[in-house]
């Protein structure tokens, strides 16, 4: 029997006992749809959990600290968190760009406002790598002397000293022009009447500094710092060792400085937690990463995920037992019809594909209008529900998310369990005796 | 005996176990049908000659002997082989027609076709002229449940035919039928299949449908106890 036959004839099997087809088909509407909802709030939470890290930070970032002084490598031997371990983690697997941090709390001011707040110097290649986006201005590049690239917040953050107490912390509009001059000094009094009053033993320094560019981000971690490149911080903290010891050089040059904090960028979030973990193991510092913690939540969101399409697969499961009854009682009350069509010249194989077919079509139905419904039910949640719900769940901007994939797989899914279902009915049929069929009733 | 028979029963015997006891359907038969003959298996019920129509057409397996046709052996097929034979070779007509109930005449007539995998450009004429053949033109659309018996199994003819097969087996073809329209079934049977020149072999208890056979068997407790050749008498087997 050709393909096309098969098809139509069941088809019209379907529509003939169009109630109870009906029936079964609903029964797996509401079990594909329970499970594609299911599992999109599942993903919802874990894509909420993911928005929410990423406000946070960045997940590509490795933080590495030197707390406890490197507890031992591998070889037993104490890492020293300076030039040469950084070169030797540069050469771990995923790492894309290694960056000493060098940071420096100072007051930095310029167009008779000032602030206070942490320089960050860090490579050039790392700030690229960052990919921060920029309101105004530019990166710092390597050829810039006194760079100073501003976090939104840290521009906003600017105060006239005989106006105002201190920084107002929630404008986030910026009070100076960030492409200007900036002195930058470790005068707390800067700026107001007791300038250089206070400063005992210390010596007061001033050093010009050039402001070069303005992140656009608020509500990152980088909003609140500026950032420079590695020699100039360096060169700012030599300065302020400098004046703290009364204006005398302090012993150690820059070479073979141990650093507090080192920044691994790794481009691969795949590689993320093995790079975090090959420097705990292997090199014996401390690491943070906002990717380990979206690997815990994650696994909560999985399993949540799994909990809620279980409960998705249970309706599924009584589906199939409605498709399964429904091709038994068909099986039953078409015994002489399926006689007559042995004895007529149906091969067993077409017999059983008939059933099989039948069975997979009321699982197919099903399922598109199971995907269907789901798509209805997810942007309805998405639209009324995001706001109100999400916002207590601490849910991101979605509540339910139906990635292509769960569609196919939902679609696979519903679909075998028609066939699976209708699978001994088939057989049943097909092993019918004819006789037994034939017989006048 | 004859090895150049068409169809070669040889020594069947069938015994049936209902619960624990076993019923002899079928005790030693053996016969020769020629290509193009209409034989009539003639017994009572319960004679055991549908069990024997059953055997020759391969819906049922002989419990010992030999059963060819030409030169298959079908007491040896499994049950997949045999519906390849059945589809190829062999035709049905049933006493209760056993139309399907949701299909028209002419779908009716061109399953055996379709199940065949012949396309619908094709099978759909050929349906029709088979329908035109035993009388039904204009009745191509009807459904079973809006004809007369009569009718019913005229088309039932029709699907026999119109695989235009070797043999043809009836079972009780008329079993349902008024007397004047059975007259008019078998007229048109034994028509159809001498003009085509098939084999018919068709099973009844009455005499007078027997009559209209080239060759009559009658069958009595699982027995063949006389074959009666048309112009010759009481050839005993």
């Amino acid at each position: 029997m050709s393909n096309k036959d098969i098809l139509q004839l069941c088809f019209g099997n379907l529509l003939r006992r169009r109630t109870r087809t009906i029936l079964s088909v609903i029964g797996v509407i509401i079990g594909t749809t329970a499970i594609i909802v299911m599992i999109s709030i599942g993903m919802g939470l874990s894509y909420g959990y993911q928005e929410q890290l990423e406000s946070f930070g960045n997940l590509h970032m490795v933080e590495v600290y030197n707390y406890g002084g490197g507890g031992g490598g591998a070889g037993g031997q104490p890492s020293k968190l300076d030039d040469r371990t950084i070169a030797k983690m540069e050469k771990i697997d995923g790492v894309t760009v290694i960056s000493p941090q060098i940071s420096q709390y100072a007051i930095i001011a310029g167009d008779h406002k000032r602030t206070e707040c942490q320089i960050i110097g860090i490579r050039t290649e790392m700030l690229q790598a960052l990919n921060l986006e920029l309101e105004k201005g530019r990166m710092p590049v390597a050829s810039d002397k006194s760079p100073l690239l501003f976090g939104r917040n840290a521009a906003a953050s600017f105060y006239d000293p005989r106006k105002s107490q201190g920084m107002d912390w929630g404008n986030t509009e910026p009070t100076v022009d960030p492409l200007q001059k900036f002195i930058i000094t470790n005068d707390w009094d800067y700026g107001t009447n007791q300038e250089g009053q206070n400063m005992g033993e210390t010596v007061p320094i001033q050093i010009d500094a050039q402001g070069v560019g303005m992140m656009a981000s608020t509500d990152n971690d980088y909003a609140y710092n500026i950032y420079t490149t590695l020699e100039f911080a360096q060169k700012l903290k030599e300065e302020w060792d400098k004046a703290q010891n009364g204006g005398r050089p302090v012993g150690n040059s820059s070479q073979g400085t141990e650093y507090q904090n080192v920044m691994v960028y790794v481009a691969d979030l795949e590689k993320v937690a093995s790079v975090s973990e090959t420097i705990r193991t292997d090199y014996g510092f401390s690491t943070f990463s906002l990717n380990d913690m979206l690997k815990e939540m994650q696994k909560t969101a999985t399993m949540i995920e799994a909990v809620l399409g279980g409960i998705g697969g249970i309706s599924l499961l009584v589906a199939a037992i409605g498709i399964a009854n429904t091709m038994i009682m068909s099986v039953y009350e078409r015994t002489r019809e399926i006689s007559v069509m042995k004895v007529i010249g149906a091969s067993l194989k077409d017999i059983r594909k008939m059933f099989l077919l039948e069975a997979g079509m009321i699982g197919f139905g099903g399922g598109v209008i199971g995907v269907a419904l789901s798509y209805g039910i997810s942007y309805v949640m998405n639209r009324f529900l995001a706001g109100a719900i999400g916002g207590a769940f601490g849910m991101g901007s979605k509540v339910s998310i139906i990635p292509i994939w769960l569609v196919l797989a939902a679609l696979a899914f519903s679909t075998m369990v028609g066939v699976v279902s209708g699978y001994s009915p088939a057989q049943r049929a097909m092993n019918m005796s004819v006789l037994e069929g034939l017989k006048n009733e | 005996m004859d090895d150049n028979a068409l169809i070669r029963i040889r020594h069947v015997r069938k015994v049936y176990l209902m619960g624990e006891e076993k019923v002899v359907a079928l005790d030693d038969v053996s016969l020769d049908i020629y290509k193009g003959e209409f034989v009539c298996f003639l017994g009572t019920s319960g004679s055991g000659k549908s069990t024997f129509l059953n055997m020759v057409a391969g819906l049922e397996k002989p419990t010992r002997g030999e059963v060819w046709i030409g030169k298959v052996p079908i007491h040896k097929l499994n049950e997949a082989q045999v519906t390849i034979f059945r589809q190829k070779n062999i035709g049905f007509i049933f006493q209760a027609y056993h139309l399907m109930q949701s299909m028209t005449a002419l779908e009716n007539v061109a399953l055996p076709l379709m199940l065949k995998g012949v396309p619908k450009e094709i099978r759909e004429p050929a349906a029709k002229k088979a329908l035109a053949q035993v009388g039904l033109k204009g009745y191509e659309g009807r459904k079973p449940n809006q004809m007369s018996g009569g009718q019913q199994q005229r088309v039932g003819i029709a699907r026999a035919l119109v695989v235009k097969p070797k043999i043809i087996f009836a079972d009780e073809p008329t079993g349902n039928l008024d007397s004047h329209t059975t007259k008019d079934v078998m007229d048109l049977i034994s028509k159809e299949t001498k003009e085509n020149g098939t084999t018919l072999i068709l099973v009844t208890h009455d005499r007078s449908i027997a009559d209209y056979a080239d060759k009559i068997v009658t069958i009595q407790d699982g027995n063949i106890i006389n074959v009666e050749v048309k112009g010759k008498k009481n050839e005993i087997a």
